[in-house]
């Protein structure tokens, strides 16, 4: 006990614990939670959760937040539905698709590092802006007839597993590298322990806030394509429900929201939680507003529990903005 | 008179009139009594959010659970009014406020209690009383209010009832936020924390009283709101926490806290409510509506914020010049 106590935090250990209990639940539950095709559905349905909240978990680390994540992700579906539907070839639809999440990332980093407007609120607003730009693209509709030379991305399976599960392994072991052993990495840790810091010690801390904000649309970006390819429509609203779920993943995995600590392991193992809980309630038939509340009341309770550790642990009686 | 020409209450108001200027030239019917009756009573629920809102924007909180807080209390109401017994004009309106104050207590014990980020804590609780009244109603329509509660959002001798409760509410608040001692700590807690505690203010208690109030609002609104339609979507009213805060951030409450005022944010509701009618009689598609008020969020606040930057930096000099 001693010897884990010392490996491993309190937070690890419950988020384990948890992980557990829920696997236990769903394998008592129902027969069909431990069949392989159930597993590898399970990893195909959480791959574009895991993707874009990989990509918070970054911002996150940074002490910001991007609420436009979900909105970015539609906006990146639509314009590559336009583009496919409209006759261009695959590549030359990702790489606009791609193109666009790039100018949106760079949106939110100019309001954010450069107008020093709090990323919150900066990031509220062009949720609102990229969600209306999917809806004037699209007309309000849903643009369906996608090629059947892009269902690769989300129908396709190699040696029997889903393609997305594996693009999610490739990403999170790409993110883990760059968080953990890059300099960029380590930037992105030093901004989010304390701004003024890591610019007086010379880190170029608009360049590191680029690249962050810009990182994370491409995975939104990613994982929008995923989805169209997947269920070979777009919609302007498709990631909006993402949101919620993958900020609470970004914490419940660990992530402190005020920035500074975190990372991908974590955030993969709270999406598969969520993920697990979802697919239970699917197999035992429950209603998708049960799920809802669940994400609501996770969120919730585990911000007030990482909390009430942090509290107990630093004694801070005074508020902290 | 140049006290009045300074205040950034009068410039939105000028950029108001002209724009419903524009708008009365391209079309004469928008200036008609019946349009602009409506544009005003479809804006009543947000213009009551939007009153708690900005409270909530002084002390430098967020509240992105208020529509929620609506629906949780509207649906409650529609379904309260039809089945029970002692429904009547005077308990729907006690248990909106009830519910109103039981959802705002709630938000406001964790925000204040624990010290962390308003906006984590109040998206998780918006989804939280969304997720409850549609388990509850598993999604479905609550049509056929009673009469005796849709008279309660009627026009009577050319005074429609939402336009005096939103009057009434905007008072309330701006008498509130002017001469209690709870208003004018919410400016201190917005304006500088620390020091508002070294004045002895009592910070926990004023943030709690913050989301208490504005989710008093929302129950109110949520009142109004089953009066005016007559029936009850519980899924509804997705996204009014937005417009909301666009008109409070529009009418120049400082996003950053300190500073914000009611009157601002009723011409910032009209401003929004203008603009959505505007569109209407331009024919301008109604999917162009998020983009147009995603801009209009996004270059208030850059403005407001480079404003507030630029008078930074010229406080700073003069601070260090008197050092020196």
């Amino acid at each position: 006990m001693e010897k884990l106590r010392k490996r491993f935090t309190l937070h690890e250990m419950v988020l384990a614990g948890a992980f557990l209990l829920i696997f236990l639940i769903g394998a008592c539950s129902n027969e069909n939670f431990l069949s392989i095709r159930n597993i590898l559905s399970l990893f195909q349905q959480m791959s574009e959760m895991g993707i874009m909240a990989m990509g918070l978990t970054i911002v996150i680390i940074t002490g910001g937040m991007d609420l436009s994540a979900g909105t970015t992700m539609g906006l990146c579906a639509v314009t590559s539905g336009l583009c496919l539907t409209k006759g261009l070839g695959v590549v030359p639809s990702l790489i606009i698709s791609l193109g666009v999440a790039v100018l949106c990332g760079a949106m939110n980093a100019v309001l954010v590092a450069i107008i020093r407007i709090p990323p919150m609120i900066a990031t509220l607003g062009t949720q609102m802006f990229f969600l209306g730009a999917a809806l004037v693209l699209s007309k309000g509709n849903s643009i369906s007839g996608i090629p059947e030379s892009f269902y690769f991305l989300g129908q396709a399976k190699i040696f029997g597993m889903p393609l997305q599960m594996l693009l999610l392994f490739g990403l999170a072991i790409f993110l883990m590298i760059m968080l953990r052993n890059t300099v960029t990495g380590q930037h992105i840790y030093a901004i989010g322990n304390n701004m003024k810091a890591a610019l007086f010690s010379g880190i170029r801390t608009k360049h590191v806030l680029f690249y962050s904000y810009i990182m994370c649309s491409v995975m939104c970006c990613i994982a929008g394509n995923i989805q169209v390819s997947r269920v070979a429509t777009a919609r302007a609203d498709m990631g909006s429900a993402f949101l919620m779920t993958c900020i609470s993943a970004v914490v419940l995995g660990g992530t402190s929201i005020n920035g500074g600590n975190g990372g991908i392991v974590g955030t993969v193992v709270g999406i598969m939680i969520f993920a697990m809980i979802g697919n239970i309630m699917n197999l035992v038939g429950i209603s998708s507003f049960w799920q809802q509340l669940a994400t609501g009341s996770i969120l919730v309770l585990v911000v007030v529990f990482n909390r009430m550790i942090e509290m107990q642990k630093y004694k801070v009686k005074s508020r902290k903005v | 008179m140049k006290k009045i020409l300074e205040k950034r209450e009068t410039g939105v108001f000028l950029i108001l009139l002209l724009l419903c200027f524009g708008l009365s030239l391209y079309s004469p019917s928008f200036l008609s009594y019946t349009n602009i009756k409506n544009v005003l009573v479809n804006s009543v629920p947000v213009g009551i959010m939007a009153a708690g809102m900005t409270i909530v924007l002084i002390t430098a909180g967020i509240d992105v659970s208020v529509a929620s807080q609506m629906m949780f209390s509207a649906t409650w109401l529609a379904i309260f009014s039809q089945n029970s017994p002692i429904a009547n004009p005077v308990t729907v309106l006690i248990l909106a406020l009830v519910l109103g104050a039981i959802t705002g207590a709630i938000n406001g014990f964790l925000i204040a209690a624990f010290s962390i980020p308003p906006i984590i804590i109040t998206l998780g609780t918006a989804s939280i009383y969304r997720g409850i009244i549609l388990v509850y109603t598993n999604g479905r329509w609550i049509m056929n209010i009673p009469k005796w509660f849709t008279a309660l959002g009627k026009t009577y001798y050319n005074i429609p009832l939402p336009i005096i409760y939103a009057i009434i509410i905007f008072m309330i608040t701006a008498w509130i936020l002017k001469h209690t001692y709870f208003g004018r700590s919410v400016y201190a807690v917005g304006g500088n924390e620390n020091a508002a505690r070294y004045v002895g203010v009592n910070i926990k208690k004023t943030i709690f009283l913050t989301y208490f109030y504005s989710g008093l609002l929302c129950g109110f609104a949520g009142f109004v709101l089953d009066a005016i339609l007559g029936n009850c979507q519980p899924s509804g009213s997705n996204g009014w926490e937005m417009n909301a805060i666009a008109a409070a951030v529009i009418g120049g409450t400082n996003i950053l806290g300190g500073s914000g005022s009611v009157i601002g944010t009723v011409i910032g509701v009209a401003m929004m409510g203008v603009i959505e009618n505007g569109l209407v009689v331009a024919h301008i598609p109604t999917y162009w509506q998020k983009l147009v008020y995603g801009l209009i969020i996004i270059a208030t606040v850059t403005f407001d914020v480079l404003r507030r930057n630029y008078a930074d930096s010229k406080k700073q000099m003069i601070e260090i010049d008197q050092e020196a």
